[in-house]
């Protein structure tokens, strides 16, 4: 966990106040996430846990990672995390009016022996970076050379230079790892969602004149600020993970109001959803080898538009992702026919 | 103290009072309806008031104008969503032995 350093504005003292109660408030946090016997409270505080390592990002100035850990790391996966309690754990979400019954006590030599792997991993982790950090060159890293290749990135945003042109393949291995999460659910439900089956959700979800007018209405609205912030990436905090969970939102929102948009796709279409972004990344970079240039190098001229083009992609296939998420673990839920 | 910075500093002290209560509702309040009455309040005075605030110290008249759509798109977020989770729970209370099958 990368500790929010005061270092910003030496001498105000009420903000260097504020970040080490950030920092007491994260620990204590964390260390209740990993103590609490109910795994209930654990995802809800996971969640908050979430929303305080937002805080902590825009505490360093990084609007950009901010945004995208309190949309992905707090909003989705708490929503997923309680998904999956629901599904694989139901005594434990149940407990919202009745007490979770703990996780039966390990024995004491087993629970030890995990106590000094988890800490090993976690010294092995955590050596590394406090020794990176201290070893910190002065100058800010690399900041200076990212700003000297800004002219050539093809965008006035430094973090979209980075992760969309200088960095390319680590956007690029991020959407490998979401697809590769998007298996390991296939691999435990046996198949992507669909309609067919037992429990049509869709049908069963009765008609109610005011979500269907809501949902109307903020559906397009959702969409636009999608388009909005992917093209904002260009200049200023956006891009496509941000831009692909408020279209996963929107997908989210239409699905809870009994539209099956995602899962009335043909089969073909539906994995073409899913692959596209990691594709595109993927014949940018054969692409660019074949044509003589380094890896996920962008042809000469026009890179911004590159640029865009490959986030809308990836931008799409994120939604898509996340969305299907949502809607294979909900499925889960509903194979009773009780509607609701 | 300049005029627009005495209102900006009304408005968020207003806007953090309601958030304040807000939280309390969420933590004293003995239902889930109750606590989603209190949690709206928060977000939609709150914010609004918080935004209000801000706008004056908005830079341009489109950077106010943006702040302003940020609130209506938290109203519209937030009461779809409170909507949401306001409906599955009367639901979920009017089928009580849906949560016991297992």
């Amino acid at each position: 966990m990368p500790a929010p350093t005061p270092a910003a504005m030496p001498g105000l003292d009420a903000e260097l106040i504020f970040d080490l109660l950030l920092c007491l408030f994260l620990l204590g946090l964390a260390l209740r996430i990993l103590t609490t016997p109910q795994l209930y409270q654990g995802a809800i505080l996971f969640i908050a846990f979430g929303l305080g390592m937002a805080l902590a990002w825009t505490r360093l100035a990084a609007p950009d990672v901010a945004l995208a850990e309190a949309a992905i790391g707090a909003g989705l996966v708490g929503v997923l995390l309680l998904d999956s309690l629901r599904v694989f754990a139901p005594a434990a979400t149940a407990g919202l009016r009745e007490p979770a019954p703990a996780r039966p006590p390990s024995p004491t030599r087993h629970r030890q022996l995990t106590a000094i792997v988890l800490l090993a991993a976690a010294a092995t982790v955590a050596i590394p970076i406090t020794l990176a950090i201290w070893h910190l060159p002065a100058g800010g890293g690399l900041t200076a050379a990212v700003a000297e290749a800004m002219p050539e990135s093809g965008v006035d945003h430094p973090v979209t230079a980075v992760l969309l042109n200088f960095r390319g393949y680590d956007t690029w291995l991020e959407i490998g790892v979401l697809l590769l999460a998007m298996l390991g659910l296939l691999a435990i439900h046996g198949d992507r969602p669909s309609t067919a089956g037992s429990g049509d959700q869709a049908a069963a979800v009765r008609p109610d004149a005011l979500l269907d007018w809501l949902t109307r209405l903020l559906v397009p609205v959702l969409v636009l600020a999608a388009g909005y912030l992917l093209w904002l990436g260009k200049f200023a905090p956006g891009g496509a993970f941000q831009s692909g969970v408020v279209l996963a939102a929107a997908a989210i929102l239409l699905r809870l109001n009994g539209f099956a948009l995602i899962e009335r796709l043909p089969s073909l279409a539906w994995r073409a959803a899913l692959l596209l972004g990691f594709a595109a990344f993927l014949v940018h970079g054969i692409g660019s080898l074949l044509a003589g240039r380094a890896l996920l190098q962008y042809p000469p001229g026009h890179v911004g538009s590159w640029i865009l083009a490959l986030e809308a992609l990836a931008a799409f296939s994120i939604a898509f992702t996340l969305a299907a998420f949502f809607i294979a673990l909900n499925r889960a839920d509903r194979s009773d026919p009780v509607v609701h | 103290m300049t005029a627009p910075d005495f209102i900006t500093a009304l408005c968020l002290l207003a806007g953090a009072f309601f958030f304040l209560g807000g939280t309390l509702g969420i933590l004293r309040f003995p239902d889930l309806l109750s606590r989603l009455h209190a949690v709206t309040k928060a977000d939609n005075l709150g914010l609004g008031l918080i935004v209000l605030g801000l706008m004056f110290q908005a830079p341009s008249v489109a950077a106010a104008m943006k702040l302003a759509l940020i609130w209506g798109l938290a109203l519209l977020a937030g009461s779809t969503s409170c909507y949401l989770i306001g409906r599955h729970t009367l639901a979920r209370q009017r089928t009580p032995t849906r949560r016991l099958r297992d």
